[in-house]
């Protein structure tokens, strides 16, 4: 047997990186080992436990527990909003699925430090692996919202659905943005994952999932600069996938009474697109921060 | 026959004071020792040829690891660059990146895939693997329990299945006792006799003189002679 002679690579110093479009294909030809670094995560985190990828939906349906019965029933949420669990439920889906990619992307690399200090790879497989993570729990968590039209008997508008995509093609580029910086900043300052956690409680409180966006409106607009601090809050790309996904997944939008809660006319929205496109200039930002940082960090693991 | 490893104008620095909170990033910037830097590589340039095994020869500190964590891509060069197959294999650290709570049998396809290789390539080795670590006994435990030469048995044969056009390979004879050394050192020899080239860190000269078919010499970060093994040899023991 003689060895074949195939591509070569050619290692420059960071900074001087070779472009956007040579690192996608190199993370494209990774999809193997973001499947195995998947597989180990998920196959690895339950082994040994009864209930496995089934603790996914612990911590969401208690946390809809929480916020449907106190914020619901003892803050009287639920009196102006109709079927108000399903609004809690639709708006925690996305939240858990922004806040765990970016928690998790933040120590991506600083975790896998004995593998990035030994072994070649592309590195933006670890912070991705965090949002593959995140989606798969997504995926499990949806199970959950199908669960509750069933009991609440009513199922969302399929006219409707279309403000999904928008709000996929959001969501994806921030969260992984947001986990490509974060991710090269923790191992140089280790003060960013801590940061990142308070960061990310506060935008849960600063979107609304708990809350419609009209009773912040509200309050805003009894403040001086109540318009600036409105268009402010609505630049929040976390609190424009909530209100995008509300309008897709929650079935009272389209009834008379629920319609007082639309953001968006349509799911041709102008700021929803723009918001879709700021959003992947944010990632390209992002990569092109990491792909500087990420060589040279290596030696502060 | 042109080169498959083209080591060109390397540098590398490290700087001597690092900061490690956010505090003392600010407030020491302008600390007179912060921009200080240590050269841990000057101008390195050397080729390896196809099918060759290259000796890199230094003491302790004179920056062999470094040129070859470049080499494999860990580290990026300060100055300079590097053009290698990305067929590459280093045998570094072993076993790096495996999962305690996973069987032998599934690290050996997670580390493959982090070596590069496709779960289909693998399964194609997977009993060569499994029969060169000489734990098939034990493919079905956690590798939380093995001892630790079976996790340096396991990450060899992991390594050395990965086709590698390239073998970069540390000091990696301290593998496992006696009989297991020897079934890798066959297995290097075998793998030069493939083609395959192979660049060797050592401080041990017999290994250059037994391996390699040329050698470097590397001192405090500076190459001070390549070429012929015995002229590199007696270059290494001339360094005070």
């Amino acid at each position: 047997m003689t060895v074949q002679r195939g591509p070569k690579v050619t290692l420059v110093p960071a900074g001087r990186s070779t472009g956007v479009l040579k690192d996608f294909k190199d993370l494209l030809k990774s999809k193997e080992l973001l499947l195995a670094l998947l597989n180990r995560e998920l196959a690895g985190k339950y082994k040994g436990s009864f209930l496995g990828l089934g603790w996914t939906l612990v911590r969401p349906l208690v946390m809809l527990f929480i916020y449907a019965v106190v914020i619901g029933e003892f803050l009287g949420a639920a009196r102006s909003i109709e079927k108000f669990a399903i609004f809690v439920l639709v708006g925690l889906l996305f939240w858990n699925l922004i806040s765990d990619s970016i928690n998790m992307g933040a120590v991506s690399m600083t975790i896998n430090g004995n593998l990035l200090k030994k072994v070649w790879f592309p590195r933006e497989v670890l912070p991705l692996t965090s949002f593959a993570i995140a989606t798969v729990h997504f995926l499990v968590q949806i199970l959950v919202l199908i669960f509750a039209y069933i009991i609440f008997g009513s199922w969302p508008n399929v006219g409707n659905l279309l403000f999904l995509i928008p709000a996929v093609l959001i969501v994806f580029p921030v969260a992984f943005g947001f986990s490509l910086i974060f991710s090269v900043l923790n191992v140089r300052f280790r003060d960013t994952q801590y940061i990142v956690e308070v960061g990310l409680v506060l935008s849960f409180w600063l979107s609304p999932v708990v809350y419609p966006w009209t009773a912040a409106h509200q309050f805003f607009s009894t403040l001086p600069l109540g318009n600036l601090i409105q268009q402010i809050y609505l630049a929040n790309p976390f609190g424009l996938v909530v209100m995008a996904a509300q309008q897709a997944l929650w079935p009272p939008i389209s009834t008379p009474t629920g319609a007082i809660y639309q953001f968006f006319d349509s799911p041709f929205s102008i700021r929803l697109w723009i918001s879709v496109l700021a959003s992947w200039i944010f990632l390209y930002i992002a990569q092109r921060i990491f792909a500087r940082m990420a060589g040279t960090v290596v030696v502060d693991l | 026959m042109s080169p498959v490893v083209k080591v060109e104008n390397v540098s590398r620095d490290f700087r001597k004071y690092y900061q490690q909170t956010f505090k003392e990033f600010l407030t020491d910037r302008h600390a007179k020792n912060f921009n200080k830097v240590f050269k841990a590589l000057q101008n390195i340039s050397f080729e390896v040829k196809e099918g060759s095994t290259l000796g890199l020869l230094g003491r302790n500190g004179s920056g062999k690891s470094t040129l070859l964590k470049i080499i494999s891509g860990v580290l990026t060069p300060s100055q300079g660059q590097v053009t290698r197959p990305v067929a590459t294999a280093a045998l570094l650290e072993l076993g790096a990146g495996f999962q305690p709570d996973m069987t032998g049998l599934e690290n050996i396809y997670l580390n493959s895939s982090i070596l590069g290789r496709s779960k289909k390539d693998t399964e194609l080795v997977i009993d060569d693997i499994i029969d060169f670590s000489g734990i098939s006994e034990f493919i079905d435990t956690p590798v939380k329990f093995y001892s630790s030469g079976m996790y340096a048995r396991l990450g060899f044969a992991i390594a050395i299945h990965t086709d590698p056009e390239l073998l970069l390979v540390d000091e990696i004879l301290a593998v496992g006792d006696a009989p297991f050394q020897k079934k890798c050192l066959d297995r290097i020899k075998q793998m030069q006799n493939e083609g395959r080239s192979i660049i060797l860190v050592t401080h041990d000269t017999s290994t250059v003189e037994n391996f390699c078919d040329s050698a470097v010499v590397l001192d405090h970060g500076k190459l001070i002679a390549q070429g012929e093994t015995k002229n590199a040899i007696a270059n290494y023991q001339a360094l005070p």
